[in-house]
């Protein structure tokens, strides 16, 4: 089975670099991720290794690294699922007491907790740190922050931590 | 944006009712739990629903890393790993040399896997101590973090340092093999040898032990493989996966080895795939001792960027301080993504660099983030006292989880 | 009035002595300080460590229990707001006094039942013993904690399935040596074999029972400090902690001594029989509780051996295989007096 072929079946976007074993299939159309998601279940790429988001000056990129533990000649290949979104424009807020918030709207990717399981918790810890909405997703929750990072999204690169105005000994 | 989409923690909205069951916060002060909450539903004595409430230990590693120069997110990852600190810094370093382009010479490889497989004995040896103390043994607990102790003491002679050792940097290692440094590890797995005989009396052939493992805790191949699990707790469900065969790095390739497996993946087996892999580290490391080949350590590249001083600290005591002109790094455009198995289990890394002096995504997976399915899916219809079982099996590590 | 016989204010004072000095408290402390002592230095043994050193290191750390119990009498108490306070307070205090009283009916020597004349001493005594549990599941129950909670339920349920077994033991001793006291069942022994051959079933079901009634490995199961914190304990500190803590000591103590003088011949071989203080007390007292303190020695090893069972696994065992081998004694015993006497 050449891992290539079988790639360029299911995408033809696909960006193959042998030497560092990279493979990364982009996905241009949203609807389109769960089929190519359940395509390469069938190939034999069975579980999430890792949920990854990157944020952009104007999108969030949202990468799943899948790869297999039951197909021999697969165990070896990470392969990347690569879906951008376009990030909505940050609106400007004020509290009573004068202050300015920006608060950065989440974007919406859909969940691919149904076809791999695996990817449950990743799926969580990418939801609350760049506030990727997966939707579908059976129980998106925070996973690790605490309440005061409510949609704050602290690992998206515009994050600035709130400094505390007065301290209270 | 939908309000329903998500609560932040409305945990009795979840299709089971409060007023039934025991609601049991086991966590995170508790002596069972490690640095996490464990929010268990008991109808009784059984287990109804576990939710693993983790990040107590967030320490924003990823976060931090994308803020500071490639070099010094080293020390960063070995301190969220610290029973598998030379695993975390490889696998980091791996990635970068990814990036880079670089390849570390023969016996520079060599020195990894020395130090990667006496660094797996010491976490097994952790993990072994910690199910010890959690199904009460506290013999078993002591005996393995003493031993251990050898193990550390060669990482130190190795390497400068105990746990923390930022052993391995881009292009090669910092130390090589000391005088005397043969003799000395071949006592230490004699030792080791001798030890586990102890071990299999006292513990893994305890009727105890064995009333309490054997079929708790049972994962079968398939929920294995469709949860994403890691490790030697993957392997015990019966899954033929290691990354050092797969995925080959360091000199994996060259060594003789075997990957011991499992039939019914309970916590018995999870035991024991443990004691077995120690056999294998040992013989890992009396090979790697044995056909480890001479030259250089560090990447010419490497060496040639030396300053006079340090190359002549180089031809006479065989090390190389940690590299100040590293700090300048800058790793060409592109991403990267390298895999390395931990005592624990896989340990992923995907960077993303623009060229800068930061890296522009640092993305890591530890081990026990991808274990966390043993809490929600295997231990429910357990009872209350199995619970210590299975984290204690699952050789879980808080603060590597929450990263 | 105004003039109280001599011989009955001698015979006051050494009652006074008995209770508090030899066979009473002050043994009980000693015993109770010596053995965690000794459990603490037997685990180090074989874990590789030294054990408590600090306190007192000549003599090996011995008074590391004095000092523990002196820091416990001075720290702060704190109970819990939602807790039952006069339970709180008056159950583990309840459950050390039982488990001391019950010691008055278990005769050290043959003159000690001068003292507390009695011919039902092993039914008193087992009384007193049984009483105790109860007190430990109040203890759970009043603190209001859902781990004391548990840890009183598992409470429970153990008592209830190794009471049985520990019963049927001793009864089937009765049946042996047809007395309800222990000075004619000690002296039966001495007349003929220790009971230990007349019945190993029962007193290896009395083993088996004295692990697990005192908490000890593998059956250290309501204080589960994994899956329960400290169990029954968990909300308690200070005096009472220490107090909690230390009655299952006492409690091992008192199971030792009738253990001994069931099945181990009691003072033999020390077979004088006076009655007066030394040689009717004393003296076979000091061999009675060495025999209970080697017994005692080698149930505190087993912490370094063993891990623990499972709730359902020790109740499980407890109605069957322990069940099984105390009837089976109770048999052995009417056969062996129906046939052998």
């Amino acid at each position: 089975m050449n891992i290539k072929d079988e790639l360029s079946k299911i995408s033809t976007n696909i960006v193959i670099d042998e030497k560092k074993a990279n493979y990364k299939i982009v996905v241009d159309d949203l609807s389109k991720l769960i089929d190519i998601a359940n395509s390469l279940k069938n190939l034999g790429f069975d579980h999430v290794v890792s949920v990854t988001g990157i944020d952009y000056p104007d999108k969030i990129e949202v990468v799943w690294h899948v790869s297999s533990y039951s197909v021999d000649n697969l165990k070896g290949i990470n392969l990347a699922l690569s879906v951008a979104v376009k990030k909505p424009e940050p609106i400007k807020q004020s509290d009573p007491q004068g202050n300015i918030y920006i608060k950065r709207p989440p974007v919406t990717v859909p969940s691919l907790v149904s076809v791999w399981p695996s990817g449950i918790f990743n799926e969580r810890e990418a939801f609350e740190m760049f506030g990727i909405i997966f939707e579908g997703h059976p129980d998106l929750r925070y996973l690790m922050l605490p309440e005061d990072f409510y949609e704050t999204w602290p690992m998206r690169k515009d994050f600035t931590y709130q400094r505390a105005k007065v301290f209270i000994e | 944006m939908n309000e329903k989409v998500y609560n932040i923690d409305d945990l009795q909205n979840v299709n089971v009712d409060g007023e039934k069951y025991i609601i049991l916060q086991i966590g995170p002060s508790h002596p069972g739990s490690g640095h996490m909450r464990i929010k268990v539903w008991l109808d009784g004595d059984i287990i109804v629903k576990v939710d693993p409430d983790i990040g107590f230990v967030h320490r924003t590693s990823e976060w931090l890393s994308e803020r500071r120069e490639w070099i010094k997110a080293v020390p960063i990852v070995e301190r969220i790993m610290l029973p598998d600190t030379v695993h975390a810094n490889l696998a980091y370093v791996l990635t970068v040399e990814k990036l880079l382009g670089i390849e570390p010479p023969p016996r520079a490889q060599y020195l990894r896997s020395l130090v990667a497989e006496i660094n797996r004995i010491t976490s097994h040896l952790y993990g072994i101590g910690i199910f010890g103390i959690f199904l009460g043994s506290s013999t078993v607990y002591m005996w393995a973090f003493g031993d251990r102790e050898p193990f550390i003491d060669l990482m130190e002679m190795l390497t400068g340092a105990r746990i923390t050792t930022s052993y391995i940097i881009p292009g090669g290692v910092r130390w090589d093999l000391p005088n005397g440094f043969k003799e000395r590890a071949e006592t230490v797995l004699q030792y080791m040898e001798r030890r586990l005989k102890d071990y299999e009396d006292i513990w893994v052939k305890n009727p105890v032990v064995q009333a309490r493992t054997i079929n708790v805790g049972t994962l079968k191949k398939e929920d294995a493989i469709a949860l994403g699990v890691v490790g030697p707790n993957l392997r015990a469900s019966g899954v033929y996966y290691d990354t050092r065969k797969h995925q080959p790095y360091a000199a994996y390739s060259n060594i003789d080895f075997e990957v011991p497996t499992m039939k019914n993946g309970d916590s018995y087996d999870r035991l024991l795939i443990r004691v077995e892999e120690i056999k294998q580290s040992i013989r890992m490391i009396r090979q790697i001792l044995k056909d480890i080949p001479e030259g250089k350590i560090v990447a010419d590249q490497i060496y040639n960027q030396l300053n006079p001083v340090m190359k002549k600290n180089y031809e006479e005591k065989k090390r190389v301080m940690f590299p100040a002109f590293m700090i300048h790094m800058r790793p060409p455009a592109g991403e990267a993504a390298a895999k390395v198995e931990a005592g624990r289990g896989e340990i992923f890394f995907y960077i993303k660099s623009t060229g800068d002096k930061y890296p522009y995504r640092f993305r890591w997976v530890t081990p026990s983030f991808r274990n966390l399915p043993y809490f929600t899916h295997v231990a429910v219809g357990h009872r209350l006292a199995d619970l210590p079982t299975i984290y204690g099996s699952i050789d879980y590590f808080p603060p590597e989880a929450d990263r | 009035m105004g003039i109280i016989p001599i011989p009955l204010i001698i015979w006051l004072i050494e009652d006074l002595l008995y209770l508090i000095i030899f066979p009473g408290l002050v043994t009980i402390l000693v015993i109770v300080i010596v053995i965690i002592w000794l459990e603490r230095k037997i685990a180090a043994k074989v874990q590789m460590r030294f054990g408590p050193l600090w306190v007192s290191k000549k003599i090996g750390g011995a008074l590391q229990s004095l000092a523990d119990l002196l820091r416990y009498s001075f720290q702060e108490v704190i109970i819990p707001e939602k807790a039952d306070k006069l339970a709180f307070i008056l159950a583990p205090g309840l459950m050390f006094a039982f488990a001391t009283i019950a010691l008055i009916f278990i005769p050290v020597g043959p003159y000690y039942s001068v003292l507390f004349p009695s011919y039902y001493t092993i039914l008193f005594s087992l009384a007193l013993i049984i009483i105790t549990p109860i007190f430990a599941i109040t203890v759970g129950w009043a603190s209001d904690n859902k781990f004391s909670f548990i840890g009183a339920l598992r409470e429970g349920f153990l008592l209830i399935s190794y009471e049985v077994p520990f019963l049927l033991s001793v009864v089937s001793m009765i049946i042996i040596f047809r007395t309800y006291d222990y000075i004619s069942a000690v002296q039966s022994q001495l007349s003929f074999l220790p009971g230990i051959i007349l019945n190993p079933l029962a007193a290896l079901t009395m083993l088996i029972v004295m692990i697990r009634t005192t908490g000890r490995f593998p059956f250290d199961i309501t204080e589960a400090d994994s899956e329960l914190v400290l169990g029954l304990y968990t909300e308690y500190s200070a005096l009472f902690f220490g107090v909690g803590m230390a009655t299952p000591y006492v409690e091992l103590y008192n199971f030792s001594l009738i253990f001994s003088l069931l099945f181990l011949g009691g003072w033999w071989p020390f077979t004088l029989n006076v009655m007066n203080p030394i040689y009717g007390l004393i003296l076979p007292g000091i061999i009675v509780v060495i025999k209970a303190f080697i017994v005692m020695a080698i149930l505190v090893f087993l912490r370094a051996v063993y891990p623990r069972y499972r709730l359902d696994q020790a109740v499980r065992s407890g109605w069957s295989y322990v069940l099984l081998l105390s009837v089976l004694s109770v048999i052995l015993s009417v056969g062996e007096v129906v046939f052998l006497r």
